[in-house]
């Protein structure tokens, strides 16, 4: 698997209303075979349904042996995804 | 919101709210009964809570105010702020009374515009609430004259932080209504000090396969909170019901998780002796990142098909919890599909007849599917006709608010009994039956339970018992009330049945026939108008609502025991047995139960009387011959008596025999009504369609006797 990753980049707002959206850029991006790179850097408001998209999307990953994680989080981002303990599944 | 939307969101919060009103009725008068049942404060604010919040949400603003209220106060309870006593449950059924006429007004704007009673009761829940002593307080309320204050402040519950385990888990539909999971855990988070949080991702599907509007993720941890456990509920509050989310305390008095829960895998594993609670314990401290099961098999603690036998016992727990879930249907939907299946069964007869005659000699094998298909088809309508079918308690339950209510007002103590809640019966019968059973009860306690000191003078418990009894015999259900009061007096009854010319002065009827005469339009024995009886609305209504529904009503008593009201109703409003019958060409139906048997008229038991009249001699019985074509204003098609035949009928205690040219066979009908299409026929309570196609009225037997006695007495000089 080459270095290079696919970049997804999450929107300002991530929520129930563009989850269906966060789903597709991520699939497209796992079809390319290579790690994905969950850019998190200008989330203000993430929901649960974004959040579980992005969990989904990292099972997806690791049961095609791909990577998958999070960079750059917003301070919003980075503090749900601590409260959540989710952190280290997402490589922070 | 588009305006079908919110008249669809009304709709339901109508119907939910009127449920939950009637439980916060019948759950005050239980609490009313024992003070110290906590869990039905908890069930009666939730009740208010969720009639507050789905008010607001349809913008029903009084009610939401109102309802507000009444969760304060609540609220105020469960904090052990104020004691439960009859002054509180009192001023809480007023509010509940105002509540319902709220929602009335809501659900029919024409009605009438403010509610009457809403400025006391608002007046009343708020002086409770201020009489109420504040911290430091130490003094009762305001009303120190009165001998036991309701409003006594209870002992002070411990205070400090309490430490609860929190399984945050939603249905997967959580998202529907704008509600994120995610601010449920922010808000949680907010509350207290939130410890040892797992995110449980596990049954969360790959994106592949996830439906994004659905959500799976949950949360296990540990929470201090200042308040107690009210304020965890309150949390969850907002969220409509269905989710599965629990939490407990930890603290060892009150750790006590109710018995009806699913047990947690370890605890299976641990009862079925796989491991040892240390063990669970221990692992559970690794369990972070994967389930418990998975972490044991590693750890080699148990085996795989250990781990598999304990899943399978935990889901099916989780199954059996998730069993009592039902679906909200409307009842004309169901009546629709009743008519449908009905339809369906007079077709299926029709193809039967048909195929009888085309292939009577080589058409077995379509005669057996035929009949196949026969049986399918009544069991697909005995279980569309289930649908239709609810349990008697509810509206058994109803009545505990009008005991409690009626018995104060009239000064007599009363204990209502109850059994048989279970028994089915259908739904538009449990309707119906609400008028009549309320009647009688108010009969029972008016006029047959004694005042307390009577009771006592005669040797029997001050506080008197009325049961209410339900249970199935012979294809009926039959509706006891009873009560344990002074019994029927037939001397008083059959005074009042004279001063009405009910009955003659000289007249000696026997007893069964007096006791039938409190079934007579106008008949009341009450010497003034209390309010609860003699309104002139008698026991004759009870009979005709109960008649109504194809059932009977009798009367048994023992004079200073007591007396019994007994109500048969048919399983099933929709179907009956009947007898096919021809007059002329049309077809009729009698329904069975009102036949006795037939005979053919001849010149040995035939009589004609007073020139107009004709009677037939059956067994040592004279009858009055009623020419069912005269009746029904039609031709006869048989001259010749002769060669008729009658049906000798009974209907409200009275007999005849019905005249008429031929006896066809006997058929389980589906009654449907004409009156909607066409009007009220006298003699007529419905139509059907035979297997052959044919339309045939069903005859309403009582009604036939009643327009022929009427007509005979008219002609009587």
């Amino acid at each position: 698997m080459s270095r290079a990753k696919a970049v997804v980049k999450l929107n300002g707002e991530e929520t129930l209303a563009n989850a269906a959206g966060l789903k597709k850029r991520l699939l497209s991006a796992l079809k390319k075979k290579k790690d994905v790179a969950v850019d998190g850097s200008k989330v203000s408001l993430i929901d649960g349904a974004a959040l579980q998209v992005l969990v989904a999307a990292k099972k997806s990953a690791l049961a095609k042996g791909q990577g998958l994680s999070v960079t750059n989080p917003s301070p919003a981002l980075c503090r749900l995804l601590t409260l959540t303990e989710l952190d280290g599944i997402f490589g922070l | 919101m588009s305006n079908q939307l919110s008249d669809d969101l009304i709709k339901i919060f109508m119907e939910e709210a009127n449920e939950l009103v009637a439980e916060m009725e019948t759950d005050l008068v239980a609490l009313e009964e024992d003070p110290s049942e906590s869990s039905l404060v908890d069930k009666i604010f939730r009740a208010a809570h969720t009639i507050k919040g789905g008010s607001g949400i349809v913008g029903l603003d009084d009610v939401s105010r109102f309802t507000h209220l009444m969760e304060d106060l609540l609220g105020r309870v469960r904090s052990h702020e104020l004691t439960v006593g009859s002054e509180l449950v009192s001023t809480l059924l007023g509010a509940v009374d105002v509540l319902k006429s709220l929602l009335a007004s809501a659900e029919n704007p024409s009605s009438g515009g403010v509610s009457r009673g809403l400025e006391e009761a608002t007046e009343a829940l708020k002086a409770f609430m201020e009489h109420q002593s504040g911290p430091g307080a130490s003094v009762r309320g305001p009303k120190p004259a009165e001998p036991e204050p309701d409003l006594e402040p209870a002992p002070q519950a411990p205070k400090g932080p309490e430490t609860f385990e929190v399984n945050l888990r939603f249905a997967p539909s959580v998202m529907a209504d704008g509600t994120d999971p995610l601010d449920v855990l922010l808000e949680l988070h907010g509350m207290g000090e939130v410890e040892g949080l797992v995110t449980d991702t596990s049954r969360v599907p790959s994106l592949e396969e996830l439906d994004p509007s659905q959500f799976y993720i949950s949360w296990f941890f540990q929470i201090a909170v200042e308040r107690g456990s009210s304020a965890l509920e309150e949390a969850f509050m907002f969220l409509s019901e269905g989710h599965p989310i629990k939490f407990e305390s930890t603290a060892p008095a009150e750790a006590s998780a109710p018995e009806d829960e699913p047990r947690k895998l370890g605890e299976i594993l641990v009862d079925e002796g796989m491991v040892g609670p240390e063990e669970v314990d221990e692992a559970l401290v690794k369990q972070k990142p994967k389930p418990l099961g998975e972490l044991l098999v590693e750890e080699g603690r148990i085996s795989e098909e250990e781990l598999s036998v304990a899943l399978d016992k935990q889901s099916k727990e989780r199954q059996g919890q998730q069993k009592a879930a039902s679906v909200r249907v409307e009842a004309t939907k169901l009546d629709q599909l009743l008519n449908l299946v009905g339809e369906i069964v007079i077709n299926q007869t029709r193809i039967a007849q048909l195929s009888r005659e085309y292939f009577s000699a080589d058409g077995h094998e379509l005669l057996n599917a035929l009949g196949d298909l026969d049986r399918i088809t009544r069991q697909l309508q005995d279980n569309v006709m289930k649908v239709r079918m609810v349990p008697i308690g509810s509206l058994f339950h109803r009545f505990h608010r009008v005991v409690r209510d009626l018995a104060q007002s009239c000064g007599r103590q009363v204990r209502l009994a109850i059994s048989g809640e279970e028994t089915e019966l259908d739904k538009t019968m449990v309707e119906v039956l609400g008028d009549p059973l309320t009647h009688m009860l108010r009969n029972s306690i008016d006029h047959g339970i004694e005042p307390p000191e009577e009771r006592q003078a005669s040797g029997k418990d001050p506080v008197g018992t009325i049961s209410m009894e339900a249970y199935y015999r012979e294809g009926n259900v039959i509706v006891d009330v009873r009560d344990d009061g002074r019994g029927l007096d037939s001397r008083s009854i059959l005074a009042k049945a004279r001063q009405q010319g009910l009955a003659s002065p000289n007249e000696e009827p026997p007893e069964e026939q007096v006791f039938g005469y409190i079934f007579e339009p106008g008949f009341s024995t009450a010497q003034k108008v209390t309010g609860l009886s003699g309104r002139g609305v008698g026991m004759d209504v009870v009979r005709r609502n109960i008649e109504d529904l194809r059932g009977a009503i009798e009367v048994q008593t023992w004079p200073g025991q007591g007396t019994l009201f007994r109500i048969r109703l048919p399983l099933t409003l929709a179907i009956i047995e009947g007898m096919v019958v021809r007059l002329g060409q049309e077809k009729f139906i009698i329904p069975l139960l009102s036949i006795i048997e037939s005979v053919r008229p001849n010149d040995s038991n035939f009589r004609k009387v007073g020139g107009e009249g004709e009677i037939i001699r059956w067994r040592d019985e004279l009858l009055p011959l009623v020419r069912l074509a005269e009746v029904l204003q039609m031709a006869s098609g048989n001259g010749n008596l002769m060669d008729a035949i009658c049906i000798i009928v009974e209907g409200d205690g009275k007999r005849a025999a019905l005249l008429l040219d031929e006896i066809e066979g006997q058929q389980q009908v589906v009654i449907k009504s004409i009156d909607h299409h066409y009007r009220k026929v006298d003699g007529v309570t419905g139509a059907t369609m035979l297997g052959s196609g044919e339309v045939a009225l069903i005859l309403d037997v009582p009604g036939i006797l009643k327009q022929v006695m009427a007509k005979s007495k008219a002609s009587r000089p």
